[in-house]
């Protein structure tokens, strides 16, 4: 049977048209059709009458949908969503902060990135600057201890598709392409506001950079 | 199953391997000296590997690690921080190479044969190191670069080693390319039959070479990954940093340009409407027309129902046919005389003259007494009638003492009279001395 009329297909494109992102992380079996040639043309025909089309996360992981052109409806929309992020801005910037500082300093989140509840939980009972930045978040309740701080925040992240469960029995957790959303959006924020950044302190292999 | 591999089953060895891969979680742990402040059921679960001297208690708290003959064992299964570090210099050989060249040529200018086919063999012999050199070093970091399984999991570590196997294919190929300008020129170009290995040598080296450049590109594409990775992270930071130096920051030029960013274009969930847009000018003509069209269609006669009669004889109140008991009857028999003549009744008097039905047959005087004081006492609606009993008659008990100490009274007669009419009035009519009995208005106890 045709992967274009299978349940696999009906409900990866239904997923998309509800404004989900789809990667190999989040929806194995839809990403899977999504790699092929003949499903994208297929969604892209079928949105293009909807003046939408598939579009890629930074790292190409993930597929969503978006409108094709720019006009003042494709306006309202970016408008209300930006809207909407900025409402959570603080929060992902925070948590981004927090997480890189827990995984490693230097580099921001890739999708398919896993993270064990366990390692955090220890990194969290190891550095009081830590347990600082996650009571900060708009998740952690004052009150409440590290631990349900941490499982609140993974709640949230769970809920909004930015995580998912990969191994329930050891709690290890794997970032779905939707992180790449998350920070490209802030990335876009820096580069029109012109925020300064702190430059590598060695930069001395810059002539290794890869010009592709 | 064969017999050997039965008894492997239960062999000790298997059974320890068994425990190690349950405990292999812990294991890694005390590998990595995280397994300090072990809970008590970690402990419990280590015990058997401390007995089997695979993990050792580690201080005072409850920490583990894993014997230093073992963590040998696995850094080197793991190649833990070995970075591989190859021969990038194949000046030596080559300068190996032109002492035989010369020799060849020495040999060849005084006629010596065999001397001048050794010399031969050993420039032949210097070229194959070179390639052997070429080979080996790729092939070696090809296997660090490719191979997944050993490399280091930290992406700061990791990405050093990769800038450093970059560092050292640079080499091989400058040195490489310095031997290939140097192929070129006396004394290489002296002997034909060397020129023709050199030929196919080259050929040969080319092939590694390709694959060199394969692997650069994979380290660089690596290294350009993790560059990436570490701008953005830099971007964030300072997009952090900007929130808490200006609690009230809003990206104005970023809102203004929202719609350029592919996300800010991404599709929100589609509500379906149940309802037509009427607002629109252009769509005005198009909707009054559809329901001009609607209300011809729909202008049709309902077919005639039956409708059955309504069962409700006031707005309030739905009529409830109920059968009058034979009790009922005999004290409401009681009281329409009472009313039907405007004069009190005894009880007691009636009872003889009434005529009785179904269960009154039974009742004696008394009984039929107290049937009257307890209608009377609900203070039932008459039949057909709006208001209750106690707004058409009254009643009065005539009771006597049995003892003057006891506190409790026999009943006599139920006097009934009319509502309109006093006490006094009542007894009057009804002839009854008030001196000779206890008249009493309330219900009896």
């Amino acid at each position: 049977m045709s992967t274009l009329h299978s349940e696999t297909y009906k409900k990866a494109l239904l997923s998309l048209i509800q404004g989900n992102v789809i990667c190999r992380w989040s929806d194995p079996s839809g990403a899977e059709i999504l790699e092929r040639q003949e499903t994208r043309e297929r969604i892209n025909h079928w949105s293009g009458e909807l003046d939408m089309e598939l579009a890629q996360t930074t790292s190409e992981n993930g597929w969503f949908l978006v409108y094709r052109s720019i006009d003042p409806h494709t306006r309202s929309v970016a408008r209300d969503l930006f809207s909407g992020i900025m409402k959570e801005l603080r929060f992902y910037v925070r948590m981004l902060e927090l997480f890189m500082n827990t995984q490693h300093r230097d580099a921001s989140m890739s999708p398919g990135e896993t993270m064990r509840l366990s390692n955090l939980m220890q990194a969290m009972d190891e550095s009081p600057d830590l347990r600082a930045q996650l009571a900060d978040l708009p998740t952690s309740r004052k009150t409440s201890v590290v631990k349900d701080q941490v499982e609140a925040l993974i709640g949230k992240l769970k809920r909004e598709g930015v995580i998912v469960e990969s191994n329930a029995k050891h709690s290890i957790f794997t970032f779905t392409a939707k992180i790449d959303l998350i920070q490209d959006i802030i990335i876009f924020i820096q580069e029109n506001e012109h925020i300064p950044i702190q430059e590598a302190e060695d930069d001395a292999q810059a002539e290794l950079k890869y010009e592709r | 199953m064969s017999d050997d591999q039965a008894s492997f089953q239960h062999h000790p060895l298997t059974l320890l391997l068994e425990q190690t891969y349950k405990a292999r979680d812990l294991i890694t742990r005390a590998y990595e000296r995280n397994g300090s402040d072990l809970s008590d059921d970690e402990m419990a679960k280590s015990e058997p590997l401390i007995s089997a001297h695979f993990l050792r208690r580690d201080g005072n708290s409850n920490g583990i690690r894993v014997n230093q003959r073992l963590q040998k064992v696995f850094d080197g299964a793991l190649r833990k921080n070995r970075i591989a570090a190859i021969n990038t210099n194949l000046g030596e050989e080559l300068n190996v190479a032109e002492l035989s060249m010369l020799g060849l040529q020495e040999a060849e200018r005084h006629g010596k044969g065999d001397l001048a086919s050794q010399y031969r063999e050993d420039v032949e012999g210097s070229l194959l190191a070179i390639y052997d050199i070429l080979d080996d070093g790729s092939a070696t970091i090809f296997r660090q670069v490719s191979a997944g399984f050993g490399l280091q999991e930290n992406r700061d570590l990791k990405k050093r080693e990769n800038e450093h196997y970059l560092r050292q294919l640079n080499s091989l190929i400058n040195s490489f390319d310095e031997v290939r300008t140097a192929l070129q020129d006396e004394p290489f170009t002296s002997d034909p039959d060397i020129q023709a290995f050199i030929t196919n040598f080259e050929l040969h080296c080319l092939q590694v070479v390709a694959r060199i450049s394969d692997i650069q590109n994979t380290i660089k594409d690596y290294l350009y990954r993790i560059r990436t990775l570490e701008k953005r992270a830099r971007q964030i930071r300072a997009v952090g940093n900007q929130l808490r130096k200006d609690p009230g920051f809003y990206p104005t030029n970023t809102a203004n340009l929202a719609q350029d960013w592919t996300y800010c274009r991404r599709i929100v969930p589609i509500k379906a409407k149940g309802y037509p847009e009427i607002h629109q000018f252009s769509s005005a003509g198009v909707y009054a027309d559809l329901v001009n069209e609607l209300s011809q269609k729909l202008a049709v006669e309902s077919p005639e129902k039956d409708l059955k009669p309504s069962k409700l004889l006031s707005r309030e109140q739905e009529t409830v046919t109920k059968e009058r008991r034979d009790d009922e009857m005999v004290i409401q028999q009681l009281l329409a005389e009472c009313i039907k003549t405007s004069q009190p009744v005894s009880a007691r008097e009636f009872w003889p003259r009434v005529l009785k039905t179904g269960e009154t047959i039974r009742w004696s005087t008394l009984g039929f007494l107290y049937a009257v004081s307890q209608y009377l006492a609900q203070d039932p609606l008459p039949p057909n009638g709006r208001r209750p009993t106690s707004h058409h008659v009254k009643s009065a008990y005539r009771t006597i003492g049995e003892h003057h100490l006891s506190g409790t009274h026999d009943l006599l007669d139920i006097l009934v009279y009319p509502a309109r009419m006093s006490l006094d009035e009542a007894l009057s009519a009804a002839g009854v001395p008030k001196s000779v009995f206890r008249i009493d208005q309330s219900q009896p106890a």
